[in-house]
């Protein structure tokens, strides 16, 4: 059986194994930051924005939770207060307790720093007794007749629209309740004032949120009772305060002026229209809110003590704004790390393929080593072939005229047993041709010896060729040993880079 | 080579894994509910409810809640119905959380659910998905503002005012004020022989004013004490509301009521008995501890050793058993499809939007030292050990 080995000629790579690492450390480095920049398009940018919603609808479930909270402990301070003993005693017309009754007011002033004054009235309105001061005239009223025909039965609690106070820069809701005596018939009226500032502060720290986000509040008669100051000195109020959202009925516009809502006594109530607030919004919103030049997500939630809105207001671009900061933040920590893993891949490629390229340098000078001992020995080959011919002719001609010289010998000693018995017998013509024959054999023997002396001489050249041929092969065994010492070196360091 | 063939091997697992994940998280997105999503489960306004819930608000704000009402409601409800599953859990002081226990109850298929809301106005929630589902809600020591709330069992807060005035009312007349106002000076002095027509004065320490039962004790009182002050019997020298019931505030009120007036001051309404623990401190600052008369509330171990040293007057007790009782048998009137009228007597609680809710408000107990024995230590309210210490043996018969 025999092979032969086609040498193996493959197209180099044009691209350096280096150069290769690199790429494929960018690639693991980069692919994950591409696949997160387009998870973040597909799915990071409407979860920002879901989160955003999620977050500005719980801002404005809280604020108009509180606004409830708030309220409802502002109708229980003047719930309690207004079954107080001599409260009822007073209403009922026993001056004897007005000093305890007035007491008893100031107990409920002092309950809520945002109280302006605590009054008691009878049950057509009219001013009995009142803490600190006498309480202003609501327009052309002390209590609005749609309030007072309410407070007609007991256990019947009322919040009133919004005024505003000039001086302070303040609104302020009046909350009433009626007042029964023990025999459960209505003796009178209390009311509690109660400024809004809480309220007010908690709209103007909308801008807290996020750049650009408000808020304000929207009341059942469609007229933004809260609004995101700008104004941090606070003395002036926003321009779409007391305005309405939409056109306000004849009849509700002379209300106003009758009990001067809305300080429309100073500053007149008009319209700023925002139609898209006029409808119930149950879920989060887009829209353009009069007076803003750019698109706005809102959450709206209704409080449920008052007929309030609360409308929480975030510009989109800031909602998106953020995941497009975001993908920037990762585009640049892409680019970085796209650098450092280049830098880091040539370096990692170089150490690799330094002991490599060192090893191809050393496979390189076997090989070429190997190829000139292949001509070598492939020389000593013919050589050694040649010699070995040289002696197998050396060898026949030796053998051959050994043959002859036997031959010849025979021949002699046939011819001196025919001679030494017939000699008597032979003329001397026959013993004439019997000594030719006998000089002619030896003649030939000498011949023959001196063919077999130039073979034997053959034969010596011939073995000392064998001997220096064979000198040469333990030379070219030497150098294949090198060459596989130096492939084991070889060996040895590309285990070193691959580690194992 | 070991590493190719572990990675040969993920690369069969890793897409099971992965298919494994997305189902995972599929089947977490459905927002499955406990009734396996068959939606509201209509019941029968508890009528044969053979499963409760029981919700508490904390475990911070009074030990009484994991230590007292929650073993005692769940002993009254099974007691009320046969073979009853309970469902209990804490809100640990988050009304969000507790809406979800809530929920969870519902779509538990419970029946009748007894609320002690750790909001009263984030609760009412809790009473709208009950409605949804004619679930009777009852609110449990606290009061649920909502006008569909089913029932409210607590203790009588106005009474709890009102038995700490009352006690005043009996007792004032031995509190004479014996100073004598210098006219030319406006300072008042001490003096032995008294003058009865002088009034008592009296300061009012109240609880936070953000507390609503704060203002009910208030107005109990007040109930009372009116007709003295309106008569110049008493002389109301100083009444405040104390911020979160605060100890340390009640003791800088009462300093500066006994400062702006000399230390004339005979009668001390307070709110509860750690703020009586303040008002008591600032008394003896000015050697008036035992010479003023004191209230509280709560009977607590350190209001109840202070009786027993005769610096507190008294103290009022409400005894959770009881309130827990009541719970039980409106439990059981519900269960059994009968009326409650017989348990509430018709009393009701208004809530702020002029909801009127049927209410079993259990009488609170004022206790003095002639009374102790017999009420907070025959209920295994306290022991004797709890309020003993550094009491003379044989004191008021107690220890």
């Amino acid at each position: 059986m025999s092979s032969t080995l086609e040498p193996l000629v493959r197209p180099r790579r044009k691209i350096t194994l280096t150069v290769r690492i690199s790429a494929l450390l960018i690639s693991a480095v980069v692919l994950p930051l591409l696949i997160t920049i387009i998870g973040s398009e597909l799915i990071l940018r409407p979860t920002l924005t879901s989160q955003a919603t999620v977050e500005m609808q719980n801002d404005a479930q809280t604020h108009a939770g509180n606004i409830d909270s708030l309220l409802i402990a502002r109708l229980q301070d003047l719930s309690a207060l207004s079954q107080f003993y001599s409260i009822q005693q007073f209403l009922a017309g026993n001056s004897l307790y007005e000093q305890q009754a007035k007491a008893e007011l100031s107990l409920g002033y002092h309950l809520d720093p945002n109280y302006s004054a605590w009054t008691l009235f009878d049950t057509k309105g009219n001013t009995l007794l009142s803490y600190p001061i006498d309480p202003a005239p609501r327009g052309k009223y002390q209590i609005a007749p749609e309030i007072l025909s309410q407070l007609n039965s007991i256990n019947r609690t009322v919040i009133s629209n919004v005024y505003f106070d000039a001086n302070t820069h303040m609104g302020f809701i009046d909350i009433y309740t009626s007042i029964a005596t023990s025999h459960g018939t209505v003796a009178g009226i209390g009311r509690s004032t109660l400024m809004l500032t809480d309220i007010w502060t908690a709209i103007n720290n909308e801008t807290n949120a996020a750049p650009g986000s408000y808020a304000m509040i929207v009341d059942g008669n469609g007229v933004r009772v809260a609004y995101t100051n700008t104004d941090t000195t606070l003395t002036t109020e926003p321009v779409a305060l007391f305005k309405a959202i939409a056109p306000l009925s004849p009849q509700f516009e002379q209300q106003i002026k009758d009990e001067d809502l809305y300080g429309n006594n100073q500053v007149a109530v008009t319209t700023m229209a925002d139609p898209t607030l006029t409808v119930p919004q149950s879920a989060p919103f887009q829209f353009t809110p009069a007076q803003q030049g750019q698109s706005f997500e809102a959450v709206a939630v209704s409080c449920n003590v008052i007929p309030w809105t609360y409308i929480v207001l975030r510009p989109v671009n800031t909602i998106t704004g953020a995941a497009n900061q975001q993908d920037i933040y990762l585009l640049i920590i892409a680019a970085v790390i796209t650098a450092l893993a280049a830098i880091v891949g040539l370096t990692i490629g170089r150490r690799m393929t330094r002991p490599i390229l060192k090893s191809v340098a050393l496979l390189t000078a076997s090989s070429e080593s190997l190829k000139k001992l292949s001509a070598r020995e492939q020389a000593r080959a013919k050589e050694q072939k040649w010699i070995v011919e040289s002696a197998q002719t050396g060898l026949q001609s030796v053998q051959y005229y050994a043959k002859a010289s036997g031959i010849a010998a025979r021949k002699l000693d046939e011819i001196g047993q025919d001679v030494t018995q017939n000699w008597e017998h032979f003329d001397s013509i026959k013993r004439q041709r019997r000594l030719y024959e006998i000089t002619t054999a030896a003649s030939y023997i000498e011949k023959a010896s001196s063919h077999q002396e130039r073979s034997s001489k053959g034969l010596s050249t011939a073995i000392q060729v064998t001997n220096q041929v064979a000198e040469q092969l333990v030379s070219g065994a030497t150098s294949a040993s090198d060459a596989a010492a130096q492939l084991e070196e070889v060996i040895a360091q590309l285990r070193q880079v691959v580690g194992e | 080579m070991r590493l190719f063939y572990r990675w040969r091997g993920m690369r069969l697992i890793l897409p099971c894994f992965l298919v494994l994940s997305a189902l995972i998280l599929a089947s977490c997105d459905t927002g499955s509910t406990g009734n396996n999503g068959t939606g509201p489960i209509a019941t029968n306004g508890g009528k044969g409810c053979t499963r409760v819930g029981i919700l508490l608000p904390d475990q911070t704000s009074s030990v009484r809640w994991e230590t007292k009402d929650h073993p005692l409601l769940v002993q009254n409800i099974e007691a009320a119905i046969p073979n009853v599953h309970i469902d209990y859990a804490n809100a640990e002081d988050n009304s969000a959380t507790q809406l979800t226990q809530a929920e969870t109850d519902l779509a538990n298929g419970d029946c009748i659910l007894v609320v002690a809301p750790n909001d009263s106005v984030a609760a009412s929630a809790i009473v709208a998905q009950a409605k949804l589902q004619n679930v009777p809600v009852i609110a449990y020591d606290r009061l649920i503002q909502s006008k569909d709330l089913s029932y409210y069992v607590s203790f009588d807060n106005v009474k709890v005012g009102q038995l700490q005035a009352q006690y005043i009312a009996n007792h004032y007349p031995s509190y004479e004020n014996t100073s004598t106002t210098d006219t030319t000076t406006g300072t008042s002095t001490q003096t032995t022989t008294g003058n009865t027509d002088t009034p008592v004065n009296i300061m009012m320490i109240n609880g936070s004013q953000t507390d609503n039962n704060a203002l009910l004790f208030s107005q109990g009182a007040h109930a009372v004490l009116d007709p003295l002050l309106a008569t110049g019997k008493l002389k109301n020298v100083y009444e405040t509301f104390t911020p979160n019931w605060d100890n340390n505030t009640a003791q800088a009120e009462a300093e500066s009521a006994l400062s702006d007036e000399q230390n004339n001051i005979q009668i001390a309404y307070v709110g509860n008995d750690g703020m009586a623990g303040g008002v008591i401190a600032a008394l003896k600052a000015v050697g008036l501890d035992g010479k003023v008369l004191v209230t509280g509330q709560d009977a607590t171990a350190a209001g109840v050793h202070d009786i027993l040293t005769g610096e507190q007057s008294m103290t009022v007790y409400k005894p959770i058993a009881q309130e827990a009782e009541s719970t039980g048998a409106l439990v059981k009137d519900i269960y059994l499809g009968i009326s409650t009228t017989a348990l509430t007597n018709g009393q009701t609680t208004t809530t702020y939007n002029g909801g009127s809710i049927p209410a079993i408000l259990d009488t609170p107990i004022a206790v003095d030292k002639h009374n102790i024995e017999t009420t907070v230590i025959a209920d295994k309210y306290l022991a004797k050990s709890d309020i003993c210490d550094g009491i003379p043996p044989g004191t008021d018969g107690v220890c």
